[in-house]
């Protein structure tokens, strides 16, 4: 188990005794509560909120694998009855996640304003699987999962209903997922800027005050985006939000280590400057206050399956086609099924991270179950592969052909982005799998033929059809109207295309370098 | 395989002051960036250095005996000891290269004394701390 030895240090069940002073180190003085008797020889003690009878003891004392309260898992061992709220319950992550935890015994919360619903619903879209309302959805996870979970329709913003729902709770870890997701709904015009920046910055930032006061041994995994780091042309590595410690910084003959400092940012969209004062919010708070905090650096998500939300067709999460809402891969099935080129933007070489939707439930399972210790603000970037847009057309068609016996064609047309079409990328992805114990449990092909087996049957596919007009993109990031053309229609390509790339470079060198100091453990 | 060793006030003089080898203490706090990012370069020098340097790393904020003993002003600060006694201090992230430097200077045989006044000084210091034998750990 992944987490075997964290210790009540990390975990959110406990309340801090005593009092920390390391001003020098940039940390303000901090009183809690509660004081230590003054014999004990451990400055900072914990109190077990599960276990009272235990009294103040040194907090590195017990470790997850020896306290009953946490309980082994298939994703490490995890905190009995663990109350978990998830911010954004109702959307595409959110749903999905609700289900997935509460199938692992957790006690789920979680609030929504449809606000996903309603953005998709003003572009002239709608979910391409149908879901239920929300009434619907609660009831029926009740009878066919046994899942209870506690949701109030509230807005992030209305900051004093949030914080009455989190001191009802008390959330023992909170999944933020409660932001706009989309980079052409924020570059529609100022309007949208502005709401995108509105919701996602001040939600975070009233969120981040509530937890302080309420709630501040709570973990909060906090969603951002593989597109706060942007494609940089240097082509340096993309860290996992901040240096590791051998990055160095040369200048006039001199070195400085970069380690822990965090890499620059180069968000691409109004949406994402968003999550990049996010980063800063939240690695600022989890400074000042001693908040404890994963920020995920998500790849592109893509799927439809996991076994809850596939166990009753009122449980579906949605599946969006639109410009604005749909992401690649689901994007690119859904063309397929009805017969519309799959549309890359440019060159169509575009490269970007990706992850499945059961590899993404999984990883954020255990973020939860190994959380931060007190004050620490850890990046993660979540993603299973990479590859380019064009390859992953070229899997789509492929598998449609196989699948489904589609004749599916490929496009070019003009990018109304403003980004590199061709690029290096060199992502760094191994703390997820490293420190977490993720494995990758998704097939890309395998995910990819599960929903051409969803998304081609008849009512679904009329779903398509309907909103077919709504595929090619008109947001330009320019701020022109006008409907992209097409460059070119792609011949279909002979070469079969290459698997996505499942593993980071760093972590290949590695095990290349374990090989060669060890041949034979490592065969 | 050696490897990273917790220290705490309470350990400090078993594993530091009376070591017989080079010790490291790498002075860290959880909500310290930097100081994560350092762990895996411990760990290596631990492993490559078995025998001859034992290398520790003591939580700041739940044991501030011992960082108020070394002056500790900001973290992740390294001392490097030698019979208990400190002969180099680096503040801030250090690549792995950076702090192969400071400990070969060390491991080098000619080399000057610690001196007399630093001595005193912790002897002063470590008067305070507590005794703990062995089987209590």
């Amino acid at each position: 188990m992944h987490n075997a030895k964290c210790t009540c240090w990390n975990c959110p069940a406990i309340n801090l005794a005593g009092k920390v002073d390391f001003r020098a180190c940039g940390q303000s003085i901090r009183q809690f509560e509660k004081s230590p008797d003054s014999s004990q020889e451990t400055y900072i003690m914990a109190e077990c909120n599960r276990r009272p009878q235990l009294g103040l003891f040194d907090p590195m004392g017990i470790t997850f694998a020896d306290c009953p309260e946490w309980v082994e898992s298939p994703y490490g061992y995890l905190l009995k009855n663990m109350r978990v709220m998830i911010l954004g319950i109702d959307g595409y992550l959110g749903w999905t996640l609700a289900l997935w935890l509460g199938s692992l015994s957790c006690k789920v919360s979680g609030i929504d304003n449809y606000s996903r619903r309603d953005c998709v619903k003003e572009r002239g879209a709608h979910t391409v699987v149908p879901i239920a309302r929300m009434t619907d959805r609660l009831r029926r996870a009740k009878e066919v999962l046994g899942i209870n979970i506690d949701f109030r329709e509230m807005d992030i913003l209305d900051r004093e209903n949030l914080r009455e729902f989190i001191d009802e709770v008390r959330p023992e870890a909170i999944v933020h997922y409660a932001e706009f997701p989309s980079a052409p709904y924020s570059m529609i015009d100022v309007e949208h800027a502005i709401k995108v920046q509105h919701n996602n910055v001040i939600g975070t930032l009233g969120l981040l005050f509530a937890i302080r006061d309420l709630v501040p041994e709570s973990s909060l995994i906090k969603l951002g985006t593989m597109g706060e780091y942007g494609t940089p042309l240097t082509g340096r590595p993309l860290f996992e939000g901040v240096f590791p410690a051998d990055a160095v910084l040369e200048w006039d003959d001199r070195q400085w280590s970069m380690g822990g400092e965090l890499t620059p940012r180069d968000p691409v969209s109004f949406y994402h400057v968003s999550k990049v004062q996010d980063t800063f919010n939240v690695y600022e708070a989890c400074k000042y206050w001693w908040l404890r905090s994963y920020d995920v650096m998500q790849g592109v998500i893509y799927g439809v399956h996991t076994d809850q939300v596939a166990a009753d067709p009122m449980l579906r999460t949605r599946l969006d086609l639109d410009e604005c809402f749909g992401t690649i891969i689901n994007r690119f099935v859904t063309q397929a099924v009805v017969g519309f080129p799959l549309t890359l933007y440019g060159a169509g070489e575009q490269t970007r991270g990706f992850i499945g939707l059961e590899d993404a439930m999984q990883c954020i399972t255990r973020l939860i179950a190994k959380p931060p210790e007190p004050g620490q603000y850890g990046v993660v970037n979540q993603m299973s592969g990479y590859t380019s847009m064009r390859n992953l057309a070229e899997i789509v068609a492929k598998v449609g052909r196989q699948e489904c016996g589609l004749d599916v064609k490929i496009q070019r047309v003009e990018n109304p982005r403003v980004e590199a079409d061709r690029h290096p990328f060199e992502p760094v992805f191994d703390k997820l799998p490293q420190e977490f114990g993720f494995v990758q449990a998704d097939n890309p092909e395998e995910e990819i033929r599960r929903m051409f087996r969803l998304l081609t049957r008849p009512e679904i596919k009329q779903r398509i059809e309907e909103k077919k007009h709504l595929i090619l993109p008109k947001v330009w990031w320019s701020g022109v109207k006008k409907e992209v053309e097409q460059i070119e229609l792609l011949r279909q390509e002979k070469r079969e295309p290459v698997e996505i790339v499942g593993i980071s470079r760093s972590a290949k060198k590695a095990r290349e370098l374990a090989a060669d100091v060890n041949p034979i453990q490592s065969s | 395989m050696s490897q990273v060793i917790t220290i705490t006030d309470r350990t400090l003089r078993q594993e530091v002051l009376e070591s017989e080898i080079l010790v490291l203490i790498d002075f860290w706090t959880s909500w310290c960036p930097p100081c994560k990012m350092v762990e895996p370069i411990l760990d290596e020098l631990a492993a490559e250095f078995e025998g001859r340097l034992k290398v520790c790393k003591l939580n700041v904020d739940l044991n501030p005996q011992s960082a108020a003993m070394f002056d500790v002003a900001g973290v992740p600060t390294f001392v490097l000891f030698e019979r208990g006694r400190p002969v180099g201090t680096e503040v801030g992230a250090r690549s792995k290269k950076q702090l192969l430097q400071v400990i070969e200077a060390v491991l080098a045989p000619q080399r000057a004394e610690t001196s007399i006044e630093i001595s005193a000084a912790i002897d002063t210091a470590a008067k305070d701390l507590p005794v703990v034998k062995a089987e209590e750990m």
